[in-house]
């Protein structure tokens, strides 16, 4: 579920969802080119539910769902909820506890 | 007058044994797992005075000529008595030094506390010891495995197959095995395995972190021990009740093994509840409620925020069902509609409009689906009958349906090709009941029929391969059992029939 939104086409690609099909493609190539060249910034890129980590295989997998004028048109919508730059923070959880089983005596180790 | 003493407390005990009531054949079969553990506890019993009396008469022999009594008396007793109660020699001597296949050979002497189940028993004792060693061996456990598979299993099998599951990495396993020890009669089910299985779950729930499902798992525990009453108390403490901090430390103090369990203790002491966040104007308009833009940007935010949610977590229905809502004001909105509709004939697709937007349609309801199994129980209260809510539950139905069909079919490829043991026929048994359960929750009455339908008949087949074949009678009666309240929760009526006869049969 939460890949609807971070690994959206558009946002994969830090591309508005106007961008034409030419201007795509450039952006792949560009970012395929920074990725292999190990620019700094290139392997991070902003989504709905904070940075996520980027690799050539789904900037290609990206460029290529896109390529396809139906599911892109779906795309769109799914890319009008804006990214953010911070990490969103999981629903605080209480502790843990791993010593229940030698507590209760059937385990030693 | 010592030896007369003797003689006379032998005497009593025998006269105990013949005035003490037994069950009437007439309210217990006979050859059921009820009568079969009366006579084992009886033959224990009957053992135990034959034992004393035996000791007894020979220290009077021993008085006659040496003129004392008490050393040979209690010499032989305690020789003797792991002979009869071999439970204290498994439990003090071979579970503490993790001598698993001397535990389940002794433990197959029968006796304490495995009456009801003595093969399940011996092999639990096993494995019991088997947690004792320093490493998991996998050799061991293969051993103990096959012992499962000598004879019939009842409940404290079925514990010792779950902590078998346990041992070898597969807690997921171990903890749907465990938990489905509710379904087993209690007379083919020993206590102790019962409460072990309890120890072990409540255990795993601390473990992850679960403190909710251990506030549930200890209130349903009739007889907590010292130890799972201070565990039960810290899980209360977690989840946010008023437990006095005193009370905790002396519950801790009352406890064995206080040395493994002070971390828990610190951990619960030092635990506050989060204080509610406070939000800054700025993420305040961010806030979908709050925030009059497009109710498609208001559909998305409620949707990124259902998906940031840990998966692992239960989530609450009051978000699914604002989210359905957010989604169904969405898809109204003209709008969007006719964006949507102008893009398609920008670009010139086949789809029109219309049925792009029905494929998103589609995917929320993918979503939604998914949100409702994660909901639980809880699903079952699910209100929303029209829109996208309804769309999620087709979704939700035609997916179930086509995991559960997948399930069964396997079942009947393993069961036909008996590449199957009952052991492992009850693991697959109960994740197909469990996945049932998840999935009929938010289900409409009618789609629960069709549900039922999928899952009946493999498991009709699968209990009378139990019942007939293996001889299992304890575990196709848990079979029929869940059969027959399903058959009646979705009124099936001759299913129903059925399955009422097999149970009224009993084990």
């Amino acid at each position: 579920m939460a890949q609807r939104f971070t690994l959206d086409p558009f946002t994969v690609l830090q591309a508005a969802p106007t961008a034409s099909r030419a201007e795509l493609d450039g952006t792949a190539t560009r970012l395929l080119e920074a990725l292999a060249a190990g620019l700094p910034g290139a392997d991070r890129y902003p989504t709905p539910l904070g940075p996520r980590q980027r690799d050539p295989d789904i900037v290609t997998a990206a460029a290529a769902e896109l390529r396809d004028r139906e599911r892109r048109i779906v795309h769109e919508v799914w890319a009008r909820m804006p990214v953010r730059s911070a990490e969103v923070e999981p629903p605080p959880t209480g502790p843990t506890w791993t010593g229940g089983e030698r507590a209760l005596g059937w385990r030693s180790r | 007058m010592t030896a007369s003493l003797v003689v006379w407390l032998c005497v009593a005990l025998c006269v105990g044994i013949g005035v003490s009531p037994l069950a009437s054949i007439v309210t217990i079969d006979p050859q059921g797992p009820r009568a079969k553990a009366m006579r084992r506890a009886e033959q224990q019993f009957a053992s135990a005075v034959m034992m004393l009396a035996t000791c007894g008469l020979f220290s009077l022999w021993l008085v006659g000529r040496k003129g004392e009594m008490w050393w040979p008396l209690f010499a032989m007793i305690v020789m003797t008595l792991p002979l009869v109660h071999p439970w204290i020699v498994v439990r003090g001597i071979f579970i503490p030094l993790g001598l698993a296949r001397a535990a389940v050979r002794v433990s197959r002497l029968g006796g304490h506390p495995w009456f009801r189940d003595p093969v399940g028993g011996a092999v639990l004792a096993g494995v019991l010891a088997a947690m004792h060693r320093r490493k998991h061996d996998p050799a061991l456990a293969r051993w103990l495995r096959m012992r499962l598979g000598e004879d019939r299993i009842g409940g404290a099998g079925i514990v010792a197959l779950g902590l078998l599951a346990a041992e070898s990495g597969d807690r997921e396993t171990a903890r749907i095995v465990l938990g489905s020890l509710d379904e087993i009669e209690p007379d083919i089910c020993p206590p102790l395995a019962r409460s072990l299985a309890l120890d072990w779950l409540a255990a795993d729930a601390a473990r992850r972190g679960a403190w909710h499902e251990l506030v549930e798992r200890i209130v349903d525990d009739p007889f907590p021990t010292r130890t799972t009453r201070f565990v039960g108390l810290c899980a209360r403490r977690m989840v946010g009740e008023p437990i006095d901090r005193r009370s905790i430390a002396w519950a801790w103090l009352m406890a064995p093994r206080r040395a493994t369990t002070i971390s828990l203790l610190w951990k619960c002491l030092r635990h506050r509840l989060p204080h509610a966040r406070v939000l800054d104007d700025h993420e305040l308009a961010r806030l979908a409620a709050n925030d009059g833009r497009e109710p498609i940007l208001t559909a998305l935010a409620l949707h990124a925020e259902a998906a940031a949610l840990p998966t692992t977590l239960p989530v609450a229905l009051p978000l699914v069902e604002r989210l359905a809502a957010g989604w169904d004001e969405a898809f109204a909105d003209f709008g969007l509609r006719g964006e949507v509709r102008s893009r398609a004939e920008h670009f010139g697709t086949e789809a029109t409009g219309e049925l792009l937007v029905a494929r998103l349609q589609r995917a929320v309801a993918r979503d939604l689906a998914a949100l409702l199994a994660q909901c639980g129980r809880e699903a079952e209260h699910v209100r929303a009958e029209t829109g996208v809510m309804r769309r999620a539950r087709e979704v939700h139905f035609d997916e179930a349906t086509e995991t559960l069909a997948q399930r069964c079919s396997e079942l009947a490829r393993r069961r036909g090709s008996a590449n199957i043991d009952p052991a492992a026929a009850w693991i697959e048994w109960v994740r197909v009941r469990r996945a049932y359960l998840l999935a009929a929750v938010p289900l409409a009455p009618s789609q629960r029929g069709l549900l039922y339908a999928v899952i009946e008949r493999e498991l009709r087949q699968l209990a009378a391969w139990l019942w007939n074949e293996r001889a299992e009678r304890g575990l196709a009666h848990a079979v029929c059992l869940f059969l027959l309240a399903e058959a009646e929760r979705v009124r099936d009526g001759e299913a129903a029939a059925y399955y009422r006869h097999n149970v009224v049969v009993g084990l």
